[in-house]
């Protein structure tokens, strides 16, 4: 046995990984790790256990004291915490005044559900969302308008007898999780007994924290929309809205005070890099007015991985995590007849507009980019395929078709090209120089040899790959490192990052890059995706052989030929025709408006034949929604191309392959609105997608349900010789089967259970109506059948502005259902839509 | 089974002053209730493996709370691992007092999965839980310590009254096994599909 076995086998090993040595220790067991890539790799993967298990464990369970146990608790603070007892540390006193709201993050609208019985006082419910410039701090006026329960509130309670004591732990209050009542075996409460007393201030407070709470731990990816503040009767209103106010505070920080008519709750992520834009983090749903800005611009994506890792989950039964899914990937995983280029420029404009099918108050402009194909005789290739031959490649999914991904490619690859493998796993090495393709059985044989060990570590591999290229660089031909992975580097973040800057500083050499995922578990998508671009290159997710054919042999000459570089595209509304505009996907392929025609901007490539297709939705000037007034009020400062009848105009920005100079392409769109069904058949099917995409990531339309896209789909098919089209049809429609399955998981009648879920459906009615001036109040009533189905929904108090959002809502409400509750039931949510 | 929530709740009978108006600056309800928003969840987890059922969960780290308000530490560094011994010996005496000591349930049969859990089920492809039941209930116990209530290893030492050392050992002999266990069970999930 040699120390490192040794070490292998010792707690110290795993107490080193967690960070609990002491420092002594630390360093001796440190020192070994360093010299030993195996026990390097065991250090990584405790972590990465470690990690799982803390995500794993952190979402089990929805459990919650509830709000009665918890004011019983904070019943007993006041006269004894204050004054507090100095404690040794400080800072970390538990004790001390903080924004209770603060750590939850950035909250948008509040809404909390909770049953109450059909006959219960409809007093009106304020919750607040008034946002503080800080979540630091909870206003003043919050703790004075929040008194702490106190005893006698208790008490009265306590005189209202045991029977109340349950009933608060049955259906009529939300925040105790229903177990109670199955588990006490009490019969359903029915609806007449009821005659509650309101709640009181504090567990208005206490359930807008855990709801808020619930609902940030229970969708960490998806944040923008959470849930705040609270219920109340006849007398505890005024408390309430305090309650609401702190609840608000707490996710003040980062949604205030931002401008713009749709930007309205979303958090915004970053300083803006686009100039004032306003963008919600990934997944943006609000519209962007053309008033304020009137250009947007962004990195072309030729990427298609998220369509297959969607389809992975699909066929897998499973419904995708939203942030997986990424519209524009799946919108150009499929190919359209696009017509090629004129006048020998390397990329064509294609544009249409019809009635977006979802709301036909709103247009669906489709703009496609199309690159020259090459006519046979492509430049000499330089290959150099990194394979990730590390134990997690084992699987049959992995390596095994990775290998014989590459046969295939062979076959495609000329006698003159030059192939050469480098593996990495533990160490990374040659397993052949570059050898000229007539040499193939010496390189079928190489690729036979590969075998999958050890731990991975991407960096080493990358360089020694980009040093390969460099030296067999063929000038004028095409030099690619083809990089075959499942994502899982066994790097630290940081190394990540040195990787991403290692990966932009070679591609400064010509050597372009290809990543394919392949893989089931840990595909790490967006490292993939990030080294793709870095490496200029494009990124591809693999599951299976038909993909690898798709990828690699049908679309051989984009992959490997680029034809264009940095290609950006640039559109400016005009205000006149249009209010507002989202585009559909390429949430992080946004440029700041100034790059466009910065040289220096690193933006995406195009291959020969590819074809990127961008959806925008807009909303046409003089429609209804929010945004008109503003833009008729400062259409009398619009310039005289205003008039022109153009919607918008098209920018394209591209480099030629070796340029370091850009060109520019325009190309002006005149409204050729027309009904849906009358669109090209492209139109309807790229749009078909892009809805399917806004399902899949929760930020569906009214009027969007996964039977109506696949049905949209279907009727785009066209010829369809790949079958991928019809393929995509059925994955709807599985999508459909699998979505409401996930709201009949819920298996009790609580809605603290149902809140992510429903609160998730109430987000794609988008963020705060425009026009919408101060806190704007909403109560929307729902009333649940005995068999769970929603009966009825009702928005009461729907303040002037918020009639679009209202109606929204009511309609995504109707799609509500909890488990049948055995008796008829009402849900009362209160939103609160703040400034 | 509500005699218990009156038990608990008679320590709340203290003759306490009742103010009517909101106290000025007493910040201290706020910053308890942000502990309990941050504690409860990882609390009633734990203590809902150590007694199976949630309601009794409920019923000890309420009791728990309280008693940190009462007489517990005001720094939350040890609040944090004050609350986890108080709730572990209060689940013990539980268990004594109803003669389960034998059968830690470990997710009783009888209690069915919530829907978070389902969810994370479908998302992990496994269940953690499932996983979980492989380990010995010492080892289970550190591993919830460590990655669920996020305790250090002298913390956990100090809740479950074993040495540091020992917490080590049974930690590295758990993510071992649970390595092995995840291994298996990715490879079972990829032949199968």
């Amino acid at each position: 046995m040699n120390p490192q076995d040794n070490l292998q086998n010792d707690p110290r090993l795993t107490a080193f990984a967690l960070g609990e040595l002491e420092p002594a220790e630390r360093e001796v067991i440190a020192a070994q790790v360093a010299a030993d890539p195996q026990l390097q790799a065991l250090v990584e993967e405790i972590q990465a256990e470690g990690r799982w298990l803390e995500e794993a464990l952190e979402a089990e369970g929805g459990l919650s004291l509830g709000a009665e146990r918890t004011s019983q608790i904070l019943a007993t603070t006041t006269p004894k915490v204050v004054p507090l007892r100095a404690s040794p540390k400080p800072a970390r006193s538990w004790a001390r005044a903080g924004g209770v709201v603060g750590l939850l993050g950035a909250i948008a609208a509040s809404t909390l559900l909770f049953v109450k019985s059909s006959r219960e006082s409809e007093a009106p419910v304020e919750v607040n969302a008034a946002l503080a410039p800080t979540g630091s701090e909870v206003p003043k006026a919050n703790s004075a308008s929040v008194p702490p329960a106190t005893p006698r509130s208790v008490s009265a309670r306590d005189g209202e007898a045991e029977d109340d004591l349950l009933g608060y732990s049955r259906s009529p209050v939300p925040a105790v999780p229903a177990p109670t009542m199955s588990a006490r075996g009490q019969p359903p409460q029915e609806p007449e007994e009821t005659n509650r007393g309101p709640s009181t201030n504090k567990e208005g407070l206490l359930r807008a924290i855990e709801s808020v709470e619930q609902a940030d731990k229970f969708e960490g990816r998806a944040r923008g929309f959470a849930v705040g503040g609270l219920a109340g009767g006849p007398v505890g209103t005024r408390a309430t809205a305090g309650a609401g106010a702190s609840a608000g505070a707490l996710g003040a920080s980062g949604t205030a005070g931002r401008g713009g008519a749709f930007a309205g709750l979303s958090p915004v992520s970053e300083p803006d890099p686009t100039g004032g834009e306003v963008y919600q983090e990934a997944g943006t749903q609000g519209f962007v007015s053309t008033v304020e800005h009137p250009e947007t611009t962004f990195s072309i994506d030729v990427d298609t991985a998220s369509y297959s890792n969607v389809r992975r989950f699909l066929n897998r039964g499973q419904l995708p995590p939203p942030a997986a899914v990424r519209v524009e990937e799946l919108v150009n995983y499929f190919g359209y007849e696009l017509p090629a280029p004129e006048d020998g420029r390397p990329i064509g404009i294609t544009v249409d507009v019809t009635d977006a099918p979802w709301n036909a108050e709103r247009l669906i402009a489709r703009v496609a980019l199309k690159g020259r194909t090459t006519h046979g005789d492509r430049a000499r290739a330089n290959l150099v395929f990194l394979i990730d031959a590390s134990g997690s490649m084992q699987a049959p999914a992995r390596l095994p078709l990775v290998k014989q991904s590459l046969r295939l490619l062979l076959k495609e690859l000329g006698p003159d090209d030059t192939v050469a493998l480098v593996v990495y796993a533990g160490g990374s090495g040659v397993v052949l120089p570059p050898t000229p393709v007539a040499n193939r059985r010496q390189i079928l044989a190489a690729l036979d040899r590969l075998e999958a060990s050890g731990g991975t570590n991407g960096a080493g591999g990358i360089q020694t790959a980009y040093r390969l290229a460099k030296k067999s660089l063929v000038p004028g031909g095409i030099n690619r490192v083809i990089l075959a992975t499942d994502g899982d580097f066994n790097v630290g973040i940081t190394d990540r990052r040195a990787l991403e800057l290692l990966i932009s500083e070679e591609a400064k050499s010509g050597v372009y890059l290809t990543v394919l995922g392949f893989g089931m578990d840990n595909l790490n998508d967006a490292t993939l995706e990030t080294l793709a671009d870095r490496g200029n290159g494009h990124y591809a997710y693999i599951d299976r052989l038909a993909e690898a054919k798709k990828v690699l042999v049908d679309e051989l000459a984009s992959t490997l030929v680029p034809i264009a570089n940095d290609v950006k595209v640039q559109l400016e509304f005009n205000p006149a025709k249009v209010a507002g505009y989202r585009l559909l996907g390429y949430e992080n392929r946004r440029l700041a408006n100034r790059d466009f025609a910065n040289d220096k901007k690193d933006a995406g490539e195009m291959g020969a034949g590819h074809a990127v297709t961008m959806l925008y939705e807009l909303i046409p000037a003089g429609r209804s929604e929010g945004v008109d007034e503003q833009a008729r009020r400062y259409q009398r400062t619009l310039t005289p191309a205003a008039d022109s009848g153009e919607l918008f105009a098209v920018r394209v920005r591209y480099k030629a392959p070796g340029d370091s100079q850009s060109q520019l392409v325009e190309r002006p769109v005149h409204e050729s609105s027309g009904h849906f069904r009358g669109g090209s058949q492209d139109l309807r099917f790229a749009t078909a997608v892009a809805a399917f995409g806004l399902l899949l990531k929760g930020q569906g339309e009214p009027g969007l349900d996964f039977a109506q896209v696949a049905e949209w789909a279907d009727g785009a098919r066209g010829r369809d010789e790949s079958g991928l089209r019809r393929e995509l049809v059925e994955l709807v429609q599985k999508a459909g089967r699998l979505t409401p399955a996930v709201a009949n998981l819920v298996d009790q009648s609580t809605f603290m259970d149902n809140l992510p879920l429903f609160s998730r459906s109430l987000r794609s009615c988008g963020p705060r109506p425009a026009g919408v001036v101060g806190v704007a109040k909403l109560e929307l009533v729902v009333t649940f059948g005995a068999d769970g189905k929603v009966e009825n929904v009702r928005m009461d108090s729907s303040p002037k502005g918020t009639e679009l959002w209202s109606k929204c809502a009511v309609q995504q409400a109707k799609a509500w259902r909890i488990l049948a509750p055995g008796r008829r039931q009402q849900a009362v949510v209160p939103i609160v839509l703040g400034p | 089974m509500a005699s218990r929530v009156t038990a608990f709740r008679s320590s709340l009978d203290a003759p306490t002053p009742v103010s009517g108006t909101a106290p000025q600056a007493s910040a201290a309800p706020e910053a308890l209730a942000e502990l309990i928003a941050r504690y409860e969840r990882p609390l009633l987890q734990y203590t809902h493996r150590l007694v199976g059922d949630s309601e009794q969960a409920k019923d000890v780290v309420q009791e728990a709370f309280l008693r940190l308000v009462k007489d517990g530490p005001r720094d939350e560094d040890h609040a944090r691992a004050w609350l986890y011994t108080v709730c572990r010996n209060l689940a013990f005496d539980q268990r004594r007092q109803e003669r389960r000591v034998q059968t830690p349930p470990e997710l009783s049969k009888t209690d069915p999965p919530t829907v978070t859990e389902l969810l994370v089920k479908r998302e992990e492809g496994v269940a953690v839980q499932q996983l979980l039941l492989q380990l010995p209930a010492n080892q289970r116990e550190v591993v919830r310590l460590k990655f669920q209530a996020g305790l250090s290893y002298k913390e956990i030492a100090a809740v479950t009254s074993l040495s540091v050392s020992n917490v080590g050992f049974l930690l590295h002999v758990a993510l071992k096994t649970l390595r092995r266990h995840f291994e298996e069970e990715r490879r079972r999930s990829e032949v199968q599909s």
